[in-house]
């Protein structure tokens, strides 16, 4: 197991240099650049702009700026704004928490519908409740993210009062508030992610519950709750672990525009802010801080199969 | 063989986390609506700005030319003058401010104005403060370049101070004692280190309570400000929302009571509950820059054609929801230095404008380049009108697709034509576009009979004779010669609740959004 995670981190080294190139490149060849805006857009003077993309490196050749942004990353600077001039890693610091916080409650959100769904379609396979279950998680599976946040704030914001239609407190400062401006972006966030797991684990988990040990199971009188839960479960899980890590990166990906929507102050809106002034040393920070979490994850994905399947373990 | 249950699984994990959601929400849900009671205004507004930084409360360390800084920090520091409708400034921290000369101001103070640190809002603390700002090495985000056009400042007395300036430009330099080129702090607090970007020390009618980046800020009354016993509310709290559909979210879920809209979220609130006012802001309009250095439209009748074969009234009611006042002088009626005598000026007259176009030798038509600025919804839809107005007197324009308007419009010329919504205040509605040395001056136009008129909007006091004719000869001098299409006044809009009353709206010096009045504003009592 030690081996295959020292194998996994070094595989990072060429994968993150690869991306960060790959990123600086791409947004070098988008037309545009910050100096202009920074110079003062329309007021500005071509003396300024010059001077401006002198301060900013940003008159060196390509290879030559990405080489500069690269010697500081290796040291654990990513740089700072060229808007702001605040430390991205800083920014990243702050504004990651509230991001994960977002996509762990999302998360949340898809195991409470998404497990019990997929245990009830899978009892109960062809009958009406597993028609409507798999009827309901097409749906949801159709349905965007961003038109689901919009008419839950219709109904729970607008309408009913019920909770705010955007912004964000601090898990820190109020839990309460917190949780309040969390549930529906949460909800918007993970029902897609519901319905995803509710589909897989109705597959897997029939497919388990059509195995031996669990016909000897049911054979020696075991309860429903102890043959689904403690035998078959365990071994529907394996699939459903895969699409769960996967499902991290998606949602991850997902409050890009959920945060957008409801005001969060993540990644989201500061990764899209950078996109559309041109801020490079921030993309670059986001994109590098995401590959690290897409690879990560799936670390702990492959290390999670050892623990449910021994076979993997033995291996 | 399909394995069957013996028993059917309860719900249990199902009814758990319900009842845990809706227990979570009920109780949680029913305290928010009173907190807009006892004195606390609820603002709905963005508060990241453009890029990705913090808000600043230290004037001399903004980061972002567009971000709403000022309006946080006019509240905290006050300023020497303040802005009233019309355009006017009227005193404030200030007793009154004097133009004795055009490279002269004097500026009274009032007696027994306080920092809210308990330091003395003087002549000394007045010139400490814009020495502070002075010595930021420019570009500075947000201060005027004529910032820079203060040679020095002297102390009269303890309650007078006099800005000498380098050059004669008192009238260019006057609307910056209500901006924040001369927002004042404490002396005392800059001596003692305090970092005034997270601990703002000033003499304005709140004080910073507390600052979570893209979360919220609040503000509480002043005790100490000079005219504390005007000032109603108690305390101010902004929510972050980032603009459009959010912040009409949040009014008509009742998560805020005040905010500022653009003229296309108007639809989406009229029938509700919420009362929503236009405000015509000065310098924010939408107008077309023409590249005027070579044919066709370098020849003044062809400029003139398209300005003829405008139909701005409908422009107005199809996409401006009937608000976008056209624009016919450079200042929005209403506006002091308005020019009555341009009004209508060049109202619709595709008739008119053939007999120009023909005039000029474009009897069969004329193909011109056109660049909408990008990204901006509303630019495109007018940018189809025009285009659609223009081929009825035989002007055939093409788009030209840009993502980078500054540098391909005003740059490199790819295009004749440019259209974007504009926000230029004062003389930069003139000296931007019309003076050579500036980006926005499209295809480097300069006329000396233009730039003696700018000279004299430099050193005309605002508001005087002087200065009211000066705009009348640049108005109708721009106009006339028709340096560019304008089209309508964008005005922004407020809307509040009616938890709200007493809602005056102002424009700080400088800003290009309008702000309800926060020292006239009240609270309706639960």
């Amino acid at each position: 197991m030690s081996a295959l995670i020292i194998r996994r981190l070094l595989s990072l080294i060429p994968l993150l240099l690869l991306v960060s190139f790959g990123v600086f490149m791409l947004v070098a060849l988008v037309p545009g650049d910050a100096a202009v805006t920074l110079a003062g857009g329309q007021n500005a003077t071509p003396e300024k702009i010059a001077e401006v993309r002198a301060q900013l490196h940003l008159d060196e050749p390509l290879v030559s700026q990405y080489g500069r942004w690269l010697s500081h990353a290796v040291q654990g600077d990513l740089g700072a704004s060229l808007f702001s001039h605040s430390s991205v890693a800083d920014d990243i610091q702050s504004r990651f928490p509230v991001t994960l916080g977002l996509v762990l409650a999302a998360l949340v959100v898809g195991l409470v519908i998404g497990v019990p769904l997929g245990i009830f379609s899978a009892l109960r396979p062809g009958r009406p409740v597993d028609k409507v279950s798999r009827a309901g998680t097409s749906l949801a599976i159709a349905i965007p993210n961003y038109w689901l946040a919009i008419e839950l704030v219709v109904l729970f914001a607008v309408t009913w009062h019920l909770l705010p239609a955007s912004g964000y407190v601090k898990f820190s400062e109020n839990p309460a508030e917190w949780l309040r401006h969390i549930i529906l972006p949460a909800i918007a966030l993970g029902v897609w992610s519901a319905a995803s797991l509710a589909r897989q684990l109705r597959a897997s988990l029939i497919d388990a519950l059509d195995t031996r040990y669990v016909r000897t199971a049911w054979a020696k009188g075991a309860g429903t709750s102890r043959v689904v839960l403690k035998h078959a479960l365990k071994n529907a899980a394996i699939p459903v672990v895969t699409i769960l890590g996967l499902q991290i990166g998606f949602l991850l990906g997902g409050t890009v525009i959920i945060e957008q929507i409801f005001s969060i102050p993540g990644m989201g809106p500061y990764f899209i802010r950078a996109v559309t002034s041109f801020d490079v040393p921030v993309i670059q920070g986001v994109a590098i801080v995401f590959v690290l979490v897409a690879v990560t994850l799936s670390l702990v994905v492959d290390i999670t199969y050892g623990f449910l399947d021994p076979r993997v373990r033995v291996k | 063989m399909r394995a069957t249950p013996q028993r059917p699984l309860r719900l249990r994990f199902a009814a758990v986390a319900t009842a845990l959601l809706i227990g979570a929400l009920v109780p949680l849900g029913t305290g928010s609506a009173s907190a807009a009671q006892g004195g606390t205004v609820r603002v709905a507004t963005d508060l990241s700005g453009q890029a990705t930084g913090a808000l600043s409360f230290d004037p001399t360390r903004v980061n972002v030319a567009a971000a709403p800084d000022t309006t946080y920090q006019w509240l905290v520091y006050g300023s020497l003058l303040k802005p009233a409708g019309s355009g006017k400034l009227v005193p404030s921290l200030a007793r009154s401010a004097t133009v004795i000369d055009p490279q002269t101001i004097e500026v009274k103070l009032r007696d027994g104005v306080a920092f809210s640190d308990g330091t003395r809002f003087d002549a000394s603390a007045v010139k400490a403060g814009i020495e502070r700002n002075l010595a930021v090495p420019a570009p500075h985000p947000q201060f005027r370049a004529e910032l820079g056009d203060i040679e020095s400042v002297e102390v009269v007395d303890p309650l007078t101070v006099r800005l000498h300036l380098s050059v004669p430009a008192a009238a260019a330099v006057y609307p910056l004692l209500a901006g924040i080129e001369t927002f004042i702090v404490s002396p005392t607090a800059v001596t003692n280190g305090t970092d005034l970007n997270k601990n703002p020390v000033g003499a304005g009618p709140f004080l910073l309570k507390e600052y979570a980046p893209e979360q919220h800020i609040t503000l509480v009354r002043n005790a100490k400000y000079w005219d504390a016993k005007n000032v109603k509310l108690s305390q101010i709290s902004f929510v972050h929302v980032l603009g459009g559909a959010q912040t009409i979210d949040a009014l008509k879920s009742d998560q805020a009571d005040v905010a500022a809209l653009t003229v296309t979220d108007v639809p989406s609130v009229q029938g509700s509950a919420l009362t929503v006012k236009p405000v015509p802001v000065d310098g924010s309009f939408l107008w077309m820059p023409l590249c005027k250095s070579s044919a066709p439209l370098s020849d003044v009748r062809v400029r003139q054609a398209l300005n003829y074969a405008i139909n701005r009234n409908e422009i107005s009611k199809a996409l401006l929801a009937g608000y976008g006042e056209p624009v016919w002088s450079l200042y929005p009626k209403g506006n002091q230095y308005f020019v009555p005598q341009l009004d209508g000026y060049y109202d619709y007259n595709p008739k008119k404008a053939k007999k120009l176009l023909a005039a000029a030798g474009y009897k069969s038509g004329v193909q011109l380049t056109f660049m909408p600025i990008p990204g901006v919804p509303l630019t495109q839809q007018v940018a189809e009108v025009v285009q659609s107005q223009w081929s009825k007197v035989g002007v055939d324009a093409q788009i030209v697709p840009t993502t980078n308007f500054v540098n391909d419009f005003y740059v490199d010329h790819r295009a004749q034509v440019a259209l974007n919504p504009s926000t230029r205040p004062g003389i930069l509605k003139v000296a931007g576009p019309y003076k050579k040395g500036s980006i926005g001056d499209a295809c480097d136009y300069d006329d000396p009979s233009l730039d003696a008129i700018i000279d004299r909007l430099s050193t005309a006091p605002d508001g005087s004779p002087e200065a009211v004719k000066a705009w009348t000869d640049a108005q109708n001098f721009v106009m006339k010669n028709a340096l560019s299409v304008y089209i309508a006044f964008i005005p922004q809009f407020l809307a509040w609740s009616n938890h709200v009353a007493n809602v005056h709206p102002i424009q700080l010096s400088g800003g290009i959004t309008a702000i309800p009045d926060y020292t006239t504003l009240t609270v309706r009592s639960p």
